[in-house]
């Protein structure tokens, strides 16, 4: 990358070199500063986590569904494509989510795994069809 | 070459070189406000070209390499500052000293 061997150089040419270097140390301090900080804060470590988990996760995957590479049932992200695959925090979940949240439309408590088609109809009814286009709240 | 030289922590080492020649000119930079201006070039030109990218990754491999905990910041300057200094791109290199040499043949003391 860069030649240091070049022909002898003038007095001033020299000078400009070492202010270039010198900055060229701020800028190495600069790095190596961050990533001391970095290793001596441990914060690196989330990022070496996730990688093995990224690892334990596909080599579980591939263990689990030899040669299912298809699209379709990887195109949800391991979550709602692979129904009872465990996901990338090698947790599984139900086919349908059984938490139940409270509407914050109605109020009423929603299975999660039907919350959508709910909020569908409970958002609807704001928005009845014999007046198409109105979408706020009365 | 500058007898102080390697300088593993510039700001430190400036006020020691006062007295020579490099030191004069590079309290012009500072004074001046220019070497910020050249900082801030070198830092976008070295992000641009991966030069970082590649010292972080010596950094981080040293790191887990020496453990986490046991690392200091000598360490790892004294072991990026070889690689990093051969690693510049020359045009990065170029630029640099372009805007150096203008800098300091502007003054009226060059």
């Amino acid at each position: 990358m860069s030649s240091s061997n070049d022909a002898p150089v003038s007095p001033r040419s020299q000078l400009v070199l070492s202010c270039f270097e010198e900055l060229l140390d701020f800028a190495v301090a600069d790095v190596a500063s961050e990533c001391h900080r970095i290793a001596r804060l441990g914060l690196d470590r989330s990022v070496d986590a996730e990688e093995e988990e990224l690892r334990l996760w596909a080599a579980r995957v591939a263990g689990d569904h030899p040669g299912a590479e298809d699209g379709a049932t990887r195109a949800a992200g391991g979550g709602g494509g692979n129904k009872g695959a465990p996901d990338v925090f090698g947790q599984t979940h139900p086919a349908i989510a059984a938490d139940v949240v409270d509407c914050m439309n109605c109020g009423r408590p929603v299975v999660a795994g039907r919350f959508a088609p709910h909020l569908e109809k409970c958002m609807g009814k704001v928005n009845p069809p014999s007046v198409p286009g109105i979408c706020y709240r009365r | 070459a500058c007898p102080h030289r390697p300088c593993p922590r510039g700001a430190a080492n400036l006020r020691s070189r006062t007295g020579c020649e490099v030191g004069f000119w590079f309290l012009k930079l500072v004074e001046s406000g220019e070497k910020e201006r050249l900082m801030e070039l070198l830092r976008e030109r070295l992000v641009e070209c991966g030069w970082r990218d590649d010292m972080k990754a010596l950094c981080r491999a040293y790191a887990r390499k020496k453990g986490r905990n046991n690392v200091t910041l000598d360490d790892l300057i004294h072991v990026i500052t070889p690689k990093g200094r051969a690693s510049v791109p020359d045009a990065v290199k170029a630029e640099l000293l372009q805007r150096i040499r203008s800098f300091l043949m502007s003054s009226s003391l060059w």
